[in-house]
């Protein structure tokens, strides 16, 4: 295998987003919606205004049981929400309401990979950057549509198990059809109910040692996940064959061009 | 008529109304124009508002509270009118929705009256943070009336509201309330839904009553108190909550803690004080010393909690989607900037600073982790002292009101406003301050504090010092 580049080998963990498929959003009544006039799905509570408060959808946290049922993990007999606080335009509250050090599953398996944890989370608004540069630094304005404001999303972790692109789009697959069995998520990459990180690095074959990391960040289709993470590892054994070494960052891969480019400080800090 | 309404307590107000001899729109324009004059009074009135109703009440639901209208503390979202918090990032903000607490008192038929003045996002102890100029103290107008919810105190002190609603943090009803010579409740946390209210600290707000007397203090918390599906942390109140009747407290223990009566307080405050333990003996008291060894480190255990959430909380006033937004900023981020250095007062940006420093990377939990443990500790302390007796008490603030401007240069200074009033607080125990004599011309506020959801005892017990210690509520000017 290519990625091996003899002595080398991959390691990949995932973190994968699931959009729960419940009739409201994590912390209100607002209906879920996908393409539907921007900001008609909202309320005082998903769009942050003074006063209000969060009160977690116990349909979300029955799907995110479930899911830790069917990978085997342990269900947290006690599990709290944190505040995730960051600055930015498609986050009204100033924080993101996640879990930290209590999530509601932990451990657990699916076929070969271990799980290393499953928690829910609250998703962000939709951000739209006029202007040529299509991001938020030199853009003529931004929209924000927070219909998706506050989606139900259950993060699941997994321990760096597998060793090559293919495998982790084989695995990813598995994860789909099991998510689609339970009925927990319509796992549907275009719609942006699926969403995969790919967390990267090399080591000498058979070492038990982890190399240095990057993260490569939304890929929105299984083809994309293969060639991404196939042209992350290429770029790392280029870097090391010529005497380099990988730093920890965040990356984006671009289909079109297929070139991978690292995100700038603030916008990974919206991680 | 008019000097006869102004002797009228809520519950006699609903009274008359009920017994057809008032109509609820007749008080209901006696209070309006009270509150308009102040608020036209600039200088010369109290700048108890800053917001009176403009003409005859929208709509008083028939209730309980028989059309009594209510001041409500700026902080309180009420639907299409300001609700600023005290800060001009949300200068002229509107919300679309109206607080529980407020939405439940009208439909039991207290209308929106007015909005009040209070220090910016319920941080002070003065109520000079505000961006809307301070509020004087009806008892003496160089004075201030406590914090922060000082409008709703001086407003109903000065007779420009029958009663009013405000919150409490770490004593921010009971402070101002001792100040002003009026009634200020803070209940059991959990009783009264903060849906709708602004929030400073979340583990520590709590809306309650600022009365004339303890049976109008009663009356109003009956009608806000209960589960409220839009706010998690609320609870079904166990029981209703009475009219208090107690004229006597046989068999009744109370518990004087140390720690919380002796060091710090004033002379004068300390005399009123102990006067009312005489009073309470009298009414049949059994006294007794209690300790509440962790108490003296609550005011510090609370000025890393309190910042810590207000940071977090405060976030969200970013100026993307409400308030003010800066002009001509470069960038994001520096519209972030002006926006919040614009737009935010000198103690909120302190406050905010503190608490973000301690909850940054690696400092968690040295600062909160460990002032979250202290908080345990004098919540244990509380349940200790509550196996020995029924009820703790101490005066509510060291001192009497003090001067505009004596203590805005030394905020470790104004803290100690709250020395007695925050362990409770960071208990989450019901506690209540009543009006129990004058030092120097000046209100002395007495605070008992119960165990929680105790309320209705508590103001039984208040109940019967109240009318024994019989203070003349009406300051000198009115």
């Amino acid at each position: 295998m290519s990625e091996q580049g003899g002595e080398l080998e991959a390691v990949i963990g995932l973190e994968i987003h699931i959009q729960l498929a419940t009739a409201t959003k994590m912390f209100c009544s607002c209906a879920l919606s996908f393409g539907d006039p921007p900001n008609t799905h909202t309320c005082p509570v998903c769009l942050g205004l003074p006063g209000s408060l969060p009160v977690a959808n116990a349909r979300a946290v029955h799907f995110g049981l479930m899911i830790g049922l069917a990978l085997g993990s342990e269900l947290a007999p006690r599990s709290i929400f944190h505040r995730k606080n960051y600055f930015y335009p498609d986050l009204p509250k100033g924080y993101q309401i996640s879990q930290y050090d209590e999530p509601l599953c932990r451990g657990g398996h699916l076929g070969e990979v271990r799980i290393h944890r499953v928690h829910l989370e609250e998703d962000a608004a939709k951000l739209t950057h006029l202007g040529a540069s299509g991001r938020i630094h030199g853009s003529d304005a931004s929209i924000v549509d927070f219909n998706r404001g506050g989606t139900p999303l259950a993060e699941i972790v997994t321990e760096p198990d597998l060793r090559s692109a293919e495998q982790a789009g084989e695995w990813l697959k598995l994860l789909r059809t099991t998510m689609r069995r339970l009925g927990v998520s319509d796992v549907n990459m275009e719609e942006g109910s699926l969403r995969c990180d790919a967390n990267i690095s090399l080591r000498a074959a058979g070492s038990e040692q982890l190399g240095v990391k990057t993260e490569l960040k939304n890929m929105n289709s299984f083809r994309f996940i293969e060639r991404g993470i196939r042209a992350e590892i290429a770029r790392q054994q280029k870097l090391i064959a010529g005497g380099g070494t990988v730093t920890q960052e965040t990356l984006h891969f671009d289909p079109a061009s297929g070139a991978i480019t690292s995100l700038r400080s603030k916008e990974e800090a919206h991680d | 008529m008019s000097s006869d309404l102004l002797e009228l307590t809520a519950a006699q107000a609903a009274g008359r109304i009920a017994a057809g001899e008032l109509s609820a729109a007749a008080l209901f324009a006696f209070y309006r124009e009270r509150a308009a004059a102040d608020r036209a009074g600039g200088e010369d009135g109290l700048n108890c508002f800053t917001w009176v109703a403009e003409g005859a009440a929208a709509d008083a639901p028939a209730g309980s509270l028989g059309g009594v209208p209510l001041a409500v503390k700026d902080l309180f979202c009420t639907r299409g009118v300001p609700s600023q918090s005290g800060s001009r990032i949300l200068e002229g903000y509107e919300p679309p929705y109206t607080a529980t607490a407020v939405e439940r008192l009208r439909e039991a038929g207290a209308p929106l009256l007015a909005k009040t003045n209070q220090d910016e996002f319920a941080m002070g102890s003065s109520n000079e943070n505000s961006a809307y100029g301070p509020v004087r103290n009806p008892w003496d107008r160089s004075r201030v009336p406590g914090g922060s919810s000082g409008g709703s105190a001086a407003a109903v002190a000065a007779g420009l509201a029958p009663w009013a609603l405000g919150t409490d943090t770490g004593g921010s009803i009971r402070q101002p309330a001792a100040l002003c010579g009026i009634v200020g409740l803070k209940p059991t946390y959990g009783s009264v839904s903060r849906y709708g209210m602004i929030a400073f600290a979340s583990s520590l707000d709590q809306a309650g009553p600022l009365t004339r007397d303890v049976r109008d203090a009663a009356l109003m918390l009956a009608q806000m108190v209960g589960q409220d599906s839009c706010d998690a942390t609320s609870l079904q109140f166990p029981g209703e909550i009475g009219v208090p009747s107690a004229e006597r407290l046989d068999g009744v223990r109370l518990g004087v803690p140390a720690e919380l009566s002796g060091e710090g307080i004033e002379a004068g405050v300390k005399e009123a004080f102990d006067r009312s333990l005489e009073q309470a003996a009298a009414l049949g008291a059994e006294l007794l010393d209690v300790s509440l060894p962790h108490a003296p480190h609550a005011l510090s255990a609370y000025y890393v909690l309190a910042p810590a959430e207000c940071s977090s909380n405060l976030a969200r006033f970013d100026g993307v989607r409400y308030g003010i937004r800066a002009e001509g900023a470069a960038d994001l981020l520096d519209m972030y900037t002006r926006t919040r250095h614009d737009g935010f007062g000198p103690e909120v940006k302190r406050r905010i600073m503190l608490g973000t420093y301690a909850l940054s990377s690696g400092y968690y939990d040295a600062y909160y982790g460990r002032a979250q443990r202290v908080r345990t500790k004098i919540a244990e302390d509380f349940a200790a002292a509550f196996e020995q007796v029924d009820f703790i008490l101490t005066p509510t603030a060291p001192t009497v009101a003090f001067a505009l401007g004596e203590k805005t240069g030394d905020p470790l200074a104004m803290y100690l406003n709250d020395y007695c009033t925050v362990p409770m607080s960071l208990a989450g125990i019901p506690a209540i301050s009543i009006p129990c004599g004058l030092s120097g011309g000046l209100p002395v506020g007495l605070q008992l504090a119960g165990a929680a959801f105790s309320e209705n005892k508590l103001l039984d017990a208040a109940h019967a010092l109240e009318r024994a210690l019989a203070f003349d509520g009406s300051p000198a000017h009115v």
